[in-house]
């Protein structure tokens, strides 16, 4: 693919794109790293990684859509992430089939739609592989916007459902005996984390979203006991992650969403291995 | 419970069923596992239809009548290791009495109802702990607990003996022995011998109900629950009385 790849991060690319656009990888970091905590601690403490990763794979349809139609890829995105998590939904909820086998299907269905609508556009598609792997090195102020937006609503939705949340992923059975209405709820977690995934395609690409999502979040786990504190020791290792991604990226002249992801497994990492030694 | 029926397509799964259990009653349903207990437990919750019959809790329909249950669910199927507290925990099970749809915040009665229900357990003052930090046995009390929260007049205990061990097995005996005084109680289990004395009502389930009001476990009972004798722990006396399989 000769498509313009956003790896070239060298110094006179810097230099060209001057102080601004570092401020926007710094602040897309920062908010990414909020809606991961959050979102994610709500996926690790209910073991929904795969269905994440279907959810995000699928996203990749919607990307292939916008190039076909000739719209911002993220709206596309936005569409087909929330159309895989209803569907996810209420295969689940009507109990069609397993959970695990719909993510599959949903998984590679979307991944394959988007490659055919990009079959299907004339020319070349520019910035796929920053979709594909992400660039927060050139996140435009457009899609920084966005990303404010998702994460309001992500903000809005968890902190209205907060306790019901909570009971749900904690004891779902119990949680329908007290009256809850707990598909509802479970929607409410999947659209959650359809929403995260689009703000988190700029910053670290559709394939390595769910690194992003579940790596803080496990670290944080580990050594929390509630689960807000779980939720806010993640955006803590979050922005961390991020910023000391970015910076070696830049440093090693190496793409920033690979660099993000090995930072963020190396901190899981180590944190596990010192819990090993300390206990 | 009268002439309870339920049925999963064409497998009737409970048939026939009726029951009565009165206030401050111990009452124990055995039967072995796919005879149908869980189903009797739902039905109870009113969480499944019924083909036929009819459920009244304290008058009420099963629906209804939930907020009067407090329900303790199998042990084992606890994730423990969620980042919860333990009073966190036990203010889930107020949620059927906190009013509101989208925001329900917990109040301070719900707080003040969560604090007696561990005071009621024995367990007081550990409503800040992790969940993940209680020893077993003080884990199987939070979540009676959790049930007693909600200030239930009918206490439902899905195999509440099962992986437990045998002093916590004591302790659990003699906190129902205290609940028993302000509500009634009603155990679900396949183990025979996690049966206390104190049990004044008991049902042998396999489909149908085999209801004896005294208490007593017959031969016939286990036979047409079982399909066989089966070994049986006597109580009121102080060791195990072992019936050989004559058959099988």
């Amino acid at each position: 693919m000769v498509c313009r790849t956003g790896y070239s991060g060298s110094m006179t690319m810097f230099e060209i794109l001057g102080y601004g656009f570092f401020q926007n990888a710094i602040i897309a970091g920062i908010i990414a790293a909020i809606a991961c905590g959050i979102t994610g601690s709500f996926v690790i403490v209910r073991r929904m990684v795969a269905t994440s990763g279907g959810i995000s794979h699928a996203a990749f349809g919607g990307v292939g859509l916008g190039y076909f139609m000739g719209i911002d890829p993220l709206i596309g995105a936005f569409l087909f992430t929330i159309g895989a998590a209803i569907l996810i939904w209420y295969l689940k909820t009507h109990e069609l089939q397993e959970t695990d086998t719909i993510t599959g299907a949903i998984w590679a269905t979307g991944m394959a739609v988007g490659i055919i609508f990009i079959a299907l556009t004339p020319g070349y598609a520019p910035d796929l592989f920053s979709y594909l792997f992400g660039n927060i090195l050139l996140v435009p102020h457009q899609d920084l916007l966005m990303m404010g937006v998702l994460l309001i609503l992500i903000l809005l939705l968890v902190s209205t459902l907060f306790t019901q949340l909570t009971a749900v992923t904690f004891d779902e059975e119990y949680a329908r005996i007290m009256g809850l209405p707990v598909g509802g709820l479970t929607l409410a977690l999947f659209i959650l984390i359809a929403l995260t995934v689009v703000l988190l395609i700029s910053v670290v690409g559709i394939i390595l979203v769910i690194a992003l999502l579940t790596l803080p979040a496990a670290t944080a786990r580990l050594y929390t006991h509630t689960l807000p504190s779980m939720m806010a020791n993640a955006v803590f290792i979050g922005i961390g992650t991020v910023l000391a991604g970015i910076t070696l990226s830049y440093y090693f002249d190496l793409p920033s969403g690979a660099m993000i992801i090995l930072v963020g497994a190396g901190i899981y990492a180590s944190t596990l291995v010192g819990r090993h030694y300390t206990r | 419970m009268e002439n309870v029926s339920v049925r999963y397509g064409q497998n009737v799964v409970l048939d026939g069923i009726s029951w009565e259990v009165r206030e401050h009653d111990f009452a124990a349903v055995i039967g072995p596992n796919g005879g149908g207990k869980t189903t009797l437990l739902k039905a109870l919750l009113g969480l499944l239809p019924l083909s036929s019959g009819r459920i009244s809790i304290f008058g009420h329909p099963p629906g209804e009548g939930r907020r009067m249950i407090g329900y303790v669910p199998q042990f084992h199927t606890f994730d423990f290791s969620y980042p919860i507290t333990v009073s966190e925990m036990i203010l889930q099970g107020r949620f059927s009495h906190i009013p509101g749809r989208l925001l329900r915040r917990y109040r301070d009665e719900d707080h003040e109802a969560a604090e007696r229900a561990l005071g009621m357990v024995g367990l007081s003052g550990i409503g800040d702990l992790p969940l993940s930090t209680l020893s077993g046995g003080q884990q199987q009390r939070v979540i009676i607990a959790r049930a007693l929260a909600g200030e239930p007049r009918l206490l439902i205990l899905d195999e509440p003996t099962v992986y437990v061990d045998a002093p916590t097995e004591e302790q659990f005996f003699s906190l129902i022995d205290t609940l028993l005084n302000e509500m009634t109680v009603i155990i679900v289990t396949h183990d025979i011998g996690a049966i206390s004395g104190k049990v004044n009502r008991i049902a042998c389930l396999n489909r149908h109900l085999y209801t004896h009001g005294d208490a007593m476990i017959t031969d016939d009972m286990l036979i047409s629950v079982y399909g066989c004798p089966v070994d049986l722990i006597a109580h009121g006396v102080p060791h195990r009385v072992l019936r050989e399989h004559d058959d099988v």
